[in-house]
């Protein structure tokens, strides 16, 4: 179990930088951040997808099919399964936000 | 009245004058009728006495309505009015405001009327003034607004001098707006013009107050008046409609009665009074109230607040054994569910549970028209009351009360402790979801109203722009209490609202010393930009901060959306949509109409500092612009 995490750990950086970077492509080329925020942040439009808690293959479920609302279905022939891959890595690699109460603005 | 009667005196003597020289020219020329020219020699007579135009009774009518300001683009066809208001009225009561399309010019009465609760005055000149004006007074139709039409015009086609009179007269004027105003007349006599607009401003000001139109016909602003006796008949407002007696008990019943009464507010309040009428409703009943901040219904902070579910945009009410609808805006879709845009085809169902009762209370249904389609789906309401909300609530907590046992009022608090848990567990919520992105550039919305809110929390505020294209995001995070404090929205969706309606607003606030923020839309701004120009004109203090997000991004979404949905790949929903190559300068746009401006404004860490400069500049009476260049939601 630690020896398999070591290994996942010790090799994603390297598939991210090469993922992240198509990722951070088709986030923009595909609409993600229409509805969902450059940093998706989610909003009235999008739900969040920052700090997603979503598996891979969850995050695919939903774009093939999505719950009823204003998310159109992302298909295969919009987005591969590679694609879908690339995507989510890059919304996993949106930084944590600091907790509202750090924020002073946020605090009252 | 004296001078009335001089005028028409004066008059008489004149065309008597007129008459014998004009009929002197035809014969000698031999022709029974004088030809045009000789008709204009005979018209160049000079006139004695001190006559006055008909358009300065007309303006003495106008003033005893307490009209502060007239908005309007000038045209020939009210000339004569325009004229009296400068000279016979000192340009006072109303003062007119110089606007720079007729579709500003109504936005403004608008916004104005909304904080003000009184019409504004606008003239359109003739067809084409109407035409440009439309759009903005279907708005205000739809969204319960008075708003005091004055159209010229020039019915007698022997009084015409040229095409451009022709073109732009119309045997009908208010013909192409009658579907969306609720009264005009086109007065014959200075005597009926007097009955008529005291009527509109009576019509206009009745709820559901909406605009009314009155044309002033030319011949009649520029001739001498040719009636005695020219009086201006008392204005004597009427009482608001009230819900009937028996139905506002039963009402009461019903919601006594109810496990989990809830309560929609759609355009209840017109003034503090209402506000804390419809507190005092919700607490007696310990009912949450989900206001869909048409107007400031209810305070954002009161434990009974059922609005931090601004996440779905329809609150869920499915929970209601009762749900009490007080002047609702399409309440149907708050009570059904509808085949979602991702989905094929279409089905509707109930979301209300088996046996929930429906109450509605609303003037509006006394005002239904054909033709456009404001009124929404067909409510199968169990009980509906016709009656102004905020005129039958009085009557209707008298009720709630004698209906209210011990018992009752004990089971009753239970439900109210679970609403303010839901309250407060969706307030920390919301700041949690603030904080993400809370470092991006473009600026987060969220970030945007949290800056602003940090700079006006502690002045005497009003936000007059409407929030849903920002994700609510100062529904959610302000603390808003005061009627003035939000003002809802367009009413009929037509862009172009939001600039204008917010100058008029903040020309209303000015006289009580508020601070109005519009925190403006890029692609509502550029319908007609110009009214930056009427605000530094007029002096009107506004705090205009940009949600420039560099598009028509409502739009751009649905785009996309019904691509991905064909299998299309989304990636042109940028053309036709987008607002960029090349990006507008919006600051350089306020600062060529007179306005201080600073932008764009892109990191932000700038949003405070250029915020706090720019109110100081408010403060001290003037109009300023931040462009900020923010996410697009
Ligand atoms: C007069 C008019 N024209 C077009 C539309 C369609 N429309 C709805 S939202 C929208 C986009 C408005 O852009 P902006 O004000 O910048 O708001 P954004 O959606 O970008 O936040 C448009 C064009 C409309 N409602 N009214």
């Amino acid at each position: 179990m630690m020896r398999t995490m070591w290994i996942v750990l010790l090799t994603l950086p390297a598939m991210w930088a090469q993922n992240t970077a198509n990722g951070k492509k088709l986030f923009e080329a595909k609409a993600c951040y229409e509805c969902h925020g450059w940093r998706g942040q989610g909003g009235l439009a999008g739900a969040r997808l920052a700090q997603t808690k979503l598996t891979l293959q969850g995050f695919r479920n939903v774009l093939r099919n999505p719950p009823p609302s204003n998310m159109p279905p992302y298909r295969a022939a919009v987005l591969t399964d590679q694609e879908v891959a690339d995507l989510f890595a890059y919304i996993q690699s949106f930084p944590a936000p600091e907790p509202a109460k750090n924020i002073p603005l946020l605090k009252d | 009245m004296a001078d009335y009667e001089v005028a028409r005196l004066a008059k008489s003597k004149v065309d008597r004058r007129r008459f014998l020289k004009r009929a002197g020219a035809g014969a000698a020329a031999g022709l029974a009728f004088a030809p045009q020219g000789v008709a204009q020699q005979a018209g160049s007579v000079e006139v004695t006495g001190p006559v006055k135009p008909g358009s300065d009774f007309m303006l003495d009518v106008i003033q005893s309505l307490g009209i502060e300001y007239c908005a309007a683009n000038p045209g020939s066809s009210f000339r004569g009015l325009h004229e009296s208001i400068l000279n016979h009225g000192g340009n006072k009561n109303p003062e007119l405001l110089t606007c720079l399309h007729e579709e500003s010019s109504a936005a403004m009465a608008h916004g104005y009327a909304k904080i003000e609760g009184k019409p504004m005055m606008i003239m359109v000149h003739g067809t084409v003034g109407l035409q440009h004006a439309s759009m903005a007074i279907y708005n205000a139709y739809c969204d319960r607004v008075p708003m005091f039409i004055i159209a010229g015009n020039i019915l007698d086609a022997n009084y015409r001098r040229g095409n451009a009179e022709w073109v732009h007269s119309v045997q009908d004027v208010a013909a192409m707006v009658r579907d969306y105003i609720k009264w005009d007349d086109n007065p014959v006599s200075l005597t009926h013009f007097a009955e008529s607009a005291v009527r509109a401003y009576k019509v206009s000001m009745t709820p559901p107050y909406e605009p009314v139109l009155l044309v002033a016909d030319g011949k009649l602003q520029e001739e001498p008046p040719e009636e005695k006796n020219l009086r201006i008949p008392k204005l004597v407002m009427t009482a608001p409609p009230q819900g009937d007696t028996g139905a506002v008990k039963e009402a009461a019943r019903m919601l006594v009665a109810a496990e989990n009464p809830v309560i929609v507010a759609g355009r209840v309040a017109r003034s503090q009074h209402g506000i804390e009428l419809l507190v005092e409703l919700a607490e007696l009943l310990q009912a949450r109230v989900h206001d869909q901040r048409l107007r400031m219904n209810f305070p954002t902070s009161h434990p009974l607040y059922g609005n931090p579910g601004v996440l779905p945009l329809n609150p869920n009410v499915s929970d209601a054994d009762a749900l009490l609808g007080l002047e609702a805006q399409d309440l149907w879709n708050f009570t059904h569910k509808m085949t979602p845009v991702n989905r094929f085809g279409m089905e509707s169902q109930s979301v209300m549970k088996p046996g929930a009762k429906i109450i509605t209370v609303s003037a509006v249904e006394l005002n239904h028209k054909s033709n456009y389609q404001d009124f929404g789906r067909y409510v199968e309401a169990d009980l509906a009351i016709t009656g102004d909300a905020e005129a039958t609530l009085p009557a209707l907590i008298e009720e709630v009360k004698r209906a209210l046992t011990a018992d009752r009022k004990r089971a009753i608090q239970e439900r109210g402790k679970k609403v303010t848990e839901a309250n407060a567990q969706a307030l920390r919520q919301h700041r949690e979801l603030a904080a993400v992105a809370w470092d991006a550039s473009p600026i987060s919305t969220a970030r945007l109203a949290a800056e602003i809110w940090a700079q006006v929390k502690n002045e005497d505020w009003s936000l007059v722009s409407w929030d849903r294209m920002m994700s609510s995001w100062p529904t959610r995070l302000w603390n808003f209490s005061k009627y003035y404090q939000f003002i809802g929205t367009h009413g009929g969706s037509g862009m172009g609202y939001g600039l204008p309606a917010a100058v008029g607003a903040a020309l209303a606030n000015k006289k009580h010393g508020r601070l109005t923020i519009n925190i403006q839309p890029d692609g509502d701004l550029c319908y007609a930009p110009g009214v930056l120009w009427t605000a530094a004109h007029h002096q009107i203090p506004l705090l205009n901060i940009m949600h420039n997000n560099r598009a028509y991004h409502e739009e751009r979404m649905y785009i996309a959306l019904l691509g991905a949905k064909y299998d299309r790949s989304p990636e042109k929903s940028d053309i036709g949509t987008a607002l960029k190559g090349p990006n507008i300068d919006y600051a350089s746009v306020a600062k060529g109409f007179g306005l201080y401006s600073e932008g764009p404004i892109e990191n932000p860490v700038d949003l405070g500092p250029a915020i706090k400069r720019a109110i100081e500049r408010v403060k001290k009476g003037e109009p300023v612009l931040l462009d900020v260049v923010t996410q697009p939601r």
